[in-house]
């Protein structure tokens, strides 16, 4: 029996995308336990619903996280479009697609460059960011920023893509597709990059199941789950199945989200092909009363949002729950009998989006 | 298993212009859609009705109906575009350019007064009544 | 829509409950908490990997102890750690117990007052 030591890891660490606290029982070098804490950037988001009136409130909750942004506004426009029972014109959901699928794609894109500093491979970082400029430049085209979006409403879009914008971005998505190529065939080929990730942070079928984990997570150890295909927005008239791997390592989930990225580009083109023409918002009357239940696919897994409203401008509640605060327990789970330098990978593989998980 | 897959990327930009432009030689340019700052395009049309003050969700904008006056804290504002968008008068505008980086917190402000025009019965007159339109600009 | 309907249950059912979805194959997905002029509960929420999702409603006032469903469900210390530290809904037996300190604020337990109940 070794002598036992703590370490804390983080919460500023040179790998960490956000500030995540973990307090590693070591003994020599080998992980044998794991406390988490969080709490650092909790900034009591959802305590503003009292004072900003529903409209406003969308512009609070995109605030929530710089990567995940889109998806939460979209998810808090859907959810008030179903308590107040108001369908939204085609055009507008499929443009909702478009956007969503697109932050899926600079989303991964963003990872991918973060694992490869997590081994400690600088250059292949620097090259997947510099492929995600050109997502980023789409966004700032089309919407107005770069990072946040602002562009979704109660009732549809502020703004509208014309043809020609929508012609030109499905020749960038195929530019994207064949420069992503080489760089991802880096972290799927690789030999010195499998060493670092094939059978580290193993997750069987039954664990990831029953700790909870949602997103690539899950996927990467074998179970077939995908909020995309309960059809909402425009993904009922899309064509694809969730992408599933069967080893439940690290590498298991690169290789889930890097198949993720092409899926996405692909549905993508095939919402620029079948888009409708038409408006793309309505007027929306009246306040919202009831309550509704929400479940949306993010970069990182499944999302649950709440709402409730009382007849009033102000809502009574609004709840997002993240796929981080749901994947933390099979981070716990991954890391006894890990050694000290493969703790930043682990970490990473949850993709960990802390801002999110304590809004 | 392969080795030293990366080569192929590595040649390429071996041999390519770079990725980053020389900022500030080269400065950046926007697009027609870039929110950067909200700006007060037409003061004369304004009626100082005060909904984007009350819908701005940073509360960064004040209106004064007394003393017509419309301003605007531009290190408040998160340039969410809702202001433009629902003034029923249509005068305000998103402008491409951001807002400069500032030392203090004394040029803040971006104020805006509507024009005073009287009645006037003689030049001199119309002299001393005329208010002229007040803009605080920003440093530099 | 069938995945918005909301069934009451009450304290002393609560652990059987849960045992009983883990029985027919559900996941936790999430607990919440949420706090009115007029009312307090807290939301569980189960769900099937076909994505059936099925959510029972627990009405709690500041101060109450629930029993915890971490010896059911291990990932659920975290959405009661949480609970305990926002709305001051104390939490028996979690698996894993930060006594307070997960989310430390400046003010104590922030959502279990309103804007409402600070005005009068």
């Amino acid at each position: 029996m070794g002598e036992r030591t703590i370490i804390p890891f983080g919460p500023q660490h040179p790998v960490l995308p956000e500030p995540l606290h973990l307090d590693l029982i070591m003994e020599d070098e080998k992980v044998v336990g794991a406390v988490p804490s969080i709490g650092f950037v909790h900034r009591g988001l959802e305590k503003l619903v009292e004072k900003r009136d529903f409209n406003e409130m969308i512009y609070v909750i995109e605030r929530i996280c710089g990567i995940c942004s889109f998806i939460h506004g979209q998810a808090y426009a859907q959810t008030l479009e179903g308590m107040m029972g108001v369908d939204i014109p085609p055009r507008a959901k499929y443009l909702r697609t478009i956007w969503a699928e697109l932050s899926r794609v600079h989303s991964h894109l963003l990872w991918l460059g973060l694992m490869a500093d997590g081994y400690g491979f600088e250059s292949l970082f620097m090259h997947c960011w510099r492929i995600r400029e050109k997502v980023l430049d789409i966004f700032e085209e089309t919407t107005g920023g770069r990072v946040i979006f602002s562009v979704c409403k109660i009732g549809g879009v502020w703004k509208d893509i014309d043809n020609d914008t929508l012609n030109r971005i499905k020749r960038i998505i195929k530019d994207i597709g064949e420069e992503a190529k080489a760089v991802t065939d880096v972290f799927v080929r690789d030999y010195s990059v499998q060493k670092r990730t094939r059978g580290i942070g193993v997750l069987t079928y039954q664990e990831a199941i029953d700790l909870g984990a949602v997103g690539p997570t899950l996927r990467g150890s074998g179970v077939v789950e995908d909020m995309r295909t309960l059809g909402y927005a425009a993904y009922g008239d899309l064509n694809f199945e969730p992408i599933v791997e069967k080893d439940g390592d690290c590498y298991a989930r690169t290789v889930v989200r890097v198949r993720e990225l092409y899926q996405s580009l692909d549905l993508i083109r095939q919402c620029i092909e079948k888009i409708p023409d038409g408006e793309v918002d309505m007027k929306v009357k009246g306040n919202p009363n009831g309550e509704y239940i929400a479940r949306l696919e993010q970069p990182r897994g499944q999302a649950f949002y709440y709402a409730k409203g009382n007849g009033t401008k102000y809502l009574d509640r609004f709840r997002v729950r993240t796929p981080t605060f749901a994947n933390i327990p099979a981070l716990l789970k991954i890391l006894p009998g890990a050694d000290l330098a493969d703790v930043p990978v682990l970490a990473l593989t949850i993709d960990p989006c802390i801002s999110c998980t304590e809004r | 298993m392969a080795f030293n897959v990366i080569n192929k990327t590595i040649m390429k930009s071996l041999f390519s212009k770079p990725a980053t432009a020389m900022y500030p030689v080269i400065k950046n340019e926007f697009y027609p859609n870039t929110r950067g700052s909200i700006e007060m395009a037409k003061i004369d049309d304004c009626s100082f009705c005060g909904i984007c003050s009350r819908r701005c969700p940073a509360t960064a904008i004040e209106v004064a109906k007394t003393d017509k006056k419309w301003e605007i804290d531009r290190t408040r504002c998160i340039v969410c575009n809702f202001c433009v968008q629902v003034c029923p008068k249509n005068c305000l505008n998103t402008q491409r350019s951001y807002t400069a980086p500032m030392r203090d917190k004394s040029s803040k402000l971006f104020t805006a007064y509507r024009p005073v025009v009287q009645e006037v019965t003689s030049g001199t007159e119309a002299q001393n009544n005329l208010t002229q339109v007040e803009t605080v600009e920003e440093d530099a | 829509m069938t995945e918005c309907i909301i069934n009451p249950v009450a304290t002393e059912e609560l652990v059987d409950r849960s045992k009983q979805y883990l029985q027919n194959g559900y996941r936790l997905v999430q607990i919440c908490g949420t706090k009115t002029p007029s009312e307090m509960y807290l939301l569980y929420s189960f769900e099937k990997l076909d994505l059936t999702l099925e959510t029972l409603r627990l009405d709690v006032q500041v101060g109450d102890t629930v029993p915890s469903i971490s010896g059911v469900y291990f990932a659920a210390f975290l959405y009661e750690n949480e609970i305990h530290d926002l709305y001051g809904v104390n939490v028996s037996g979690m698996a894993v117990d930060f006594q307070g300190t997960f989310y430390e604020t400046a003010v104590k337990q922030p959502f279990s007052v309103t804007a409402a109940d600070m005005k009068e």
